[in-house]
């Protein structure tokens, strides 16, 4: 064999060897990045692979922008200056120390026993205080343990599955059932989550970089909200897979996607929502902000996809807010 | 004296490696090879400015089903049997054409272990081509976050892969010592036979060797709903996987014994 073949079989090889290297350190969980990162927050390798639903906001930003400002000076409470109850039990303030929050939904069918409804995780990234947390749940006459080496302090329930909250970081809790914490803690370190899941992942690639966004499979949503299927509307189009996602700036941008589970329930649905932006817009009559809205939306989309973005001046909202407030002062105290 | 069986076939797999790498069927098996690569190496540059490729019913087909599609059609079904065809077959016939076979049946080595060394060489190159080039083309086309959770697929594809070099490269080996004009027999098989074959009902099928690797693709396909179920619609009657791994073992040593029967036994003419 001469030194030209005997280099040429060793590229291939080569070849050969690197893929397996890097295959196997994804496969066994250490990092592998060939320039490009997963879609969506860090927060998604703690949810569960079998999530129908994940919906995720950046709390940080709703809280300090300028419409919620505006709207929170209008509010007929004021808003309390002094921590309220909840604060002062967990030293938790949720509109300062809770930074962004993701929400899964798993199908009751998924492997988690009880009831047929969907069990709900919260991944919630802020500033907790694990020490004064896990006193308040001892004191409460819950347990604190240690689930694959996360602190884990379950809750105590007088009937029905205890709920649990885990620190999967210093500044990552999970919140939700404790067989459902327990999987998001499973989720992460056995490396079987919502990234491997391709379709839930297909569509969080198209939402990321959004300040909120939802997507899920439509089915688990109408049972997450129980509405039973045989009480939807007859009409209602055949919807496989709804999304949905906003910015908030000066305006309020968004889009709400549905994918049909063919092209003729797509066209179905286009016709449905055409329907009832015309409605919205008749009944909007003469008023600037109701019209304003009815005319933001914009419905679009190609084959099984339907999609109704919108774009909402915060002006228009903070003036319909202002309408309902005067409203409220013009109405003769009871 | 004549030398050791396994180490006549040593010998000749060093001598004929090289041959075979460098040879102008080399250029082909990088076309064939590097087209899939070069398609992939284009959707990765769509997909960074958020074009899709390809779109079935209006919706834009993910990297992983793509690869499986390509693997499927691009190298189960064409690059594995055209490589085998082109190299398995010129095993024995093309020392015939170029008159050289005098010199290797004239060495005091069995007539059996000159095929069974080119047979190892030509697994040798092929593999080392083939098999890098789906790596490659997994690697463009599958999104990170995905890797490690279809990369056992990608494994059992690779092995799916050898399985068929290994089996096809045998029974073109047997063509190959059997026709004087194995060219025209062993595209007739594959491209002819085997794709008509596959198609009807009946017991026929399993007189073919894309029937059994068909029953292994299934198994390791990557769990994308559509596509899966798009390929498995197409193949509807699949022998079991351990039927499918005994018969490839069967035919790659049949065909390889009957091969070597027949250099052992054939007296070759070579063309003046």
């Amino acid at each position: 064999m001469t030194r030209q073949t005997r280099v040429a079989m060793m590229a291939g090889v080569g070849v050969l060897t690197l893929g397996m290297g890097a295959g196997l350190l994804a496969v066994f969980g250490l990092p592998v990045s060939l320039g490009s990162a997963p879609a969506g927050p860090p927060e998604l390798q703690h949810v569960p692979q079998e999530a129908a639903v994940v919906a995720y906001a950046d709390v940080r930003r709703m809280m300090s922008s300028d419409l919620r400002q505006q709207l929170g000076a209008l509010a007929v409470t004021p808003q309390a200056s002094t921590p309220n109850e909840f604060e002062q039990q967990t030293g938790l303030n949720i509109e300062q120390d809770i930074d962004s929050v993701v929400v899964a939904l798993v199908p009751a069918d998924a492997g988690v026993d009880g009831d047929r409804s969907p069990h709900m995780v919260v991944l919630a990234r802020g500033r907790f205080e694990a020490s004064r947390l896990e006193a308040l749940a001892l004191q409460e006459g819950g347990a604190a343990t240690d689930y694959r080496g996360i602190r884990v302090l379950t809750l105590k329930e007088s009937e029905g599955t205890p709920a649990a909250l885990a620190f999967l970081a210093s500044d990552l809790v999970a919140f939700g059932p404790a067989p459902m914490v327990q999987r998001a803690i499973t989720a992460s370190l056995d490396r079987r989550n919502v990234l491997s899941n391709t379709d839930v992942m297909r569509l969080v690639a198209q939402h990321d970089g959004m300040h909120a966004w939802a997507v899920g499979r439509f089915d688990d949503l109408m049972s997450a909200a129980r509405v039973d299927p045989a009480q939807a509307p007859a009409g209602l189009p055949a919807v496989s897979w709804v999304s949905a996602s906003g910015t908030l700036g000066a305006s309020i941008d968004g889009v709400v996607t549905a994918e049909a589970r063919d092209e003729a329930a797509a066209a179905q649905l286009r016709d449905v929502v055409r329907g009832m932006l015309a409605l919205g817009q008749l009944q909007g009559g003469n008023a600037a902000a109701p019209a304003t809205l009815a005319q933001a939306f914009q419905l679009s989309g190609e084959g099984r996809t339907v999609a109704l973005s919108f774009s909402v001046p915060t002006g228009a909202l903070v003036a319909m807010a202002q309408q309902a407030a005067d409203a409220r002062e013009a109405r003769p105290a009871r | 004296m004549t030398r050791p069986y396994w180490t006549s076939a040593w010998r000749v797999f060093d001598l004929s490696v090289g041959e075979m790498l460098w040879s102008r069927r080399t250029v082909f098996m990088a076309l064939v090879v590097g087209l899939p690569v070069v398609v992939a190496v284009i959707v990765r540059v769509l997909d960074v400015f958020g074009i899709a490729a390809l779109r079935v019913n209006g919706q834009a087909m993910g990297g992983t089903s793509l690869f499986g599609l390509m693997l499927w059609l691009l190298f189960l079904r064409f690059a594995v049997p055209v490589l085998a065809v082109f190299y398995g077959t010129a095993l024995i016939a093309d020392e015939v054409d170029d008159r050289t076979l005098t010199y290797l049946f004239t060495r005091p080595i069995p007539r059996g272990s000159v095929l069974i060394g080119k047979y190892f060489a030509y697994l040798a190159c092929t593999a080392l081509v083939v098999l890098p080039g789906v790596m490659l083309t997994y690697f463009l086309l599958t999104p990170v976050a995905q890797i490690g959770a279809t990369f056992v697929s990608l494994l059992i594809d690779l092995g799916i892969l050898a399985a068929g070099l290994t089996a096809y490269g045998a029974l073109f080996a047997l063509v190959g010592a059997w026709f004087r004009r194995p060219l025209v027999v062993a595209p007739a098989f594959v491209f002819g036979w085997e794709s008509v074959v596959l198609l009807l009902p009946g017991s026929l099928k399993q007189l073919t060797v894309a029937y059994y690797l068909q029953g292994l693709v299934p198994h390791a396909m990557p769990a994308d709903g559509g596509i899966t179920a798009l390929l498995q619609g197409l193949v509807t009657d699949v022998p079991s996987t351990a039927a499918s791994l005994g018969a490839l073992a069967a035919i790659t040593v049949g065909a390889l014994w009957l091969a070597t029967r027949e250099v052992e036994r054939r007296e070759y003419v070579l063309p003046q």
